[in-house]
């Protein structure tokens, strides 16, 4: 099936780059950074949706994930690890309510009408170009509105393609929470692709 | 086997590992499918476009800054602290214009000013005190003028001084000469040329106000509202005495005196002693009679003295003013 096939690659690549950054040690923390960098910076920019407030924040976990590489104590892996991080970082991004006024004031970040500017070119017929266009748009959409917790679960999962129990690892909550929010994101979702056909 | 899959049941598709029978309906109910199909192909173009976005973002510029050694703390935003900047700096200068009206550290700056100021007077050039100024008037009177003080030096004339002054003034105002403040001068009760002997008060030969023979407001046999000898304001330095470093001064071209008719029917004989000043450039100036013979004699010892030429008297290899008693002798043969 179409879809199956699609998701494969996707998983086979993602092991790829996991499989990269295989040996262990703090010596090459470089290798570190640069495999999983664009993971990271990509869950950071889907969730703040703002580039300098990302590549701050990317800088940020990476920091931190530096300073706290010795207390890795490789139970989870590395993506689960660095998630979880990253995950903290947007909820303390999110709370600082001090700088919200000004963010939403200074910069409007990139409104929802503009994420089907990157999708590839080569869809078979125009027809479906307008229709991915559309798709991604009401999916972006949902994504802007839902809360934290939901969109957070759905970004690790529809995007970094995590499986359930790393992201229960990565967001400390239990894998039936992570589901139900998982659902209800879905659910969001498909009622506005209704709403779209 | 119910006719369609639940909302959660396609959600299972997507979230976790789906029953073998929803595989199964998938494959065989075309309805399901359509909405399988339709979500997954949503999420993939959605998770197509969210990557190609982050990595058009994405800069690969950070494993320098890791490879090094991290950096402290986390500085938040730059708009944040260029805000920040702005107002410590912006605090800093208001401190400091704050600080500058207050008075004790205004006269703090001023000393310290004050001690940093480099005292340039060895390094400028040296100003001939000899050559500078001079001055002369008069007011066409018959006699020389007489012997005084010098008014008051002022940097700007407004009256030049009289030797009788004005009785009653409208606008009375203290005559002055322009001049430095260490003229030499006199102790005495009336204006007069300090270097004239004594006699009649008068105001001098010269014109143009003033006192003495020359030109213009100032004291002196030249021109200006100065006094001594030379062109303009201040003060020729007066003329030197002989000695000291100063050499007298030699004569290079003499004119005889006449007789007078009056002393040669009168057998008159004697000295006539003139007090002359050289000048610079070796012209008696000045010239006035110290020990009068009379009968016209003295008329022409000054004549005669007054067309002598003379080598002037050096002081440092420079010809100044130097004052030289001249004895002429009227002897009757």
């Amino acid at each position: 099936m179409d879809l199956t096939v699609r998701m494969d690659t996707l998983l086979t690549l993602g092991a790829a780059e996991a499989g990269n950054a295989g040996t262990d040690g703090a010596s090459d923390f470089d290798v570190l950074v640069q495999t999983y960098r664009p993971r990271v910076f990509r869950f950071l920019l889907a969730s703040v949706r703002d580039r300098e407030s990302a590549e701050n924040l990317t800088q940020d976990c990476f920091l931190r994930a530096y300073r706290a590489r010795d207390q890795f104590r490789g139970e989870s892996n590395r993506t689960t690890w660095l998630m979880q991080i990253a995950i903290n970082l947007v909820r303390k991004h999110e709370s600082s309510s001090r700088l919200k006024f000004w963010r939403r004031a200074l910069r409007p970040g990139l409104s929802p009408a503009d994420l089907h500017e990157w999708l590839p070119d080569h869809q078979v017929s125009p027809e479906a170009a307008v229709l991915a266009k559309e798709q991604v748009n009401a999916i972006w959409s949902v994504v802007t509105q839902l809360s934290e917790r939901q969109r957070t679960v759905f970004l690790l999962r529809f995007v970094e393609e995590m499986d359930l129990l790393e992201i229960a690892g990565a967001t400390g909550m239990k894998e039936g929470t992570v589901k139900t929010h998982l659902f209800r994101a879905l659910q969001s979702v498909r009622a506005k692709l209704e709403v779209t056909k | 086997m119910n006719p369609h899959l639940s909302a959660l049941e396609i959600s299972e598709c997507f979230i976790g590992e789906a029953a073998p029978f929803i595989a199964e309906h998938v494959r065989e109910c075309d309805r399901c499918r359509a909405e399988v199909t339709l979500l997954g192909d949503s999420l993939y173009q959605f998770r197509y476009s969210i990557e190609r976005w982050s990595s058009h973002l994405d800069h690969a510029e950070y494993q320098v800054v890791y490879r090094t050694t991290p950096a402290r703390g986390h500085y938040g935003s730059p708009r944040i602290a260029g805000l920040s900047s702005l107002a410590v700096h912006g605090a800093l200068a208001a401190v400091i214009v704050v600080l500058g009206t207050f008075q004790p550290v205004q006269s703090l700056v001023k000393q310290r000013i004050t001690a940093l100021e480099i005292n340039l007077r060895p390094y400028l050039a040296q100003q001939d005190k000899a050559a500078a100024g001079g001055g002369g008037g008069g007011a066409h009177q018959l006699l020389n003028a007489s012997k005084g003080k010098l008014p008051k030096p002022a940097p700007r004339q407004f009256t030049p001084p009289r030797v009788d002054p004005v009785p009653d003034p409208k606008l009375p105002m203290v005559p002055s000469i322009i001049a430095p403040d260490d003229v030499p001068n006199i102790q005495a009760n009336n204006y007069g040329d300090p270097l004239s002997h004594l006699g009649i008060p008068s105001n001098g030969i010269g014109s143009s106000g003033g006192i003495g023979i020359g030109v213009g407001g100032g004291v002196g046999s030249d021109r200006g509202p100065g006094t001594g000898v030379g062109f303009g304001g201040g003060f020729s330095g007066g003329p030197y005495r002989i000695g000291g470093g100063v050499s007298a001064p030699s004569v290079l071209s003499k004119v005889e005196p006449e007789y007078s008719e009056e002393a040669r029917k009168a057998k008159w004989q004697g000295t006539v002693v003139v007090s002359v000043i050289v000048d610079e450039l070796g012209r008696p100036r000045n010239v006035t009679v110290l020990r009068s013979l009379g009968l016209g004699l003295d008329q022409k010892a000054v004549e005669a003295v007054s067309q002598w030429r003379f080598k002037p008297g050096l002081k440092g290899g420079k010809p100044v003013p130097v004052f030289a008693t001249i004895e002429v002798n009227f002897r009757l043969l």
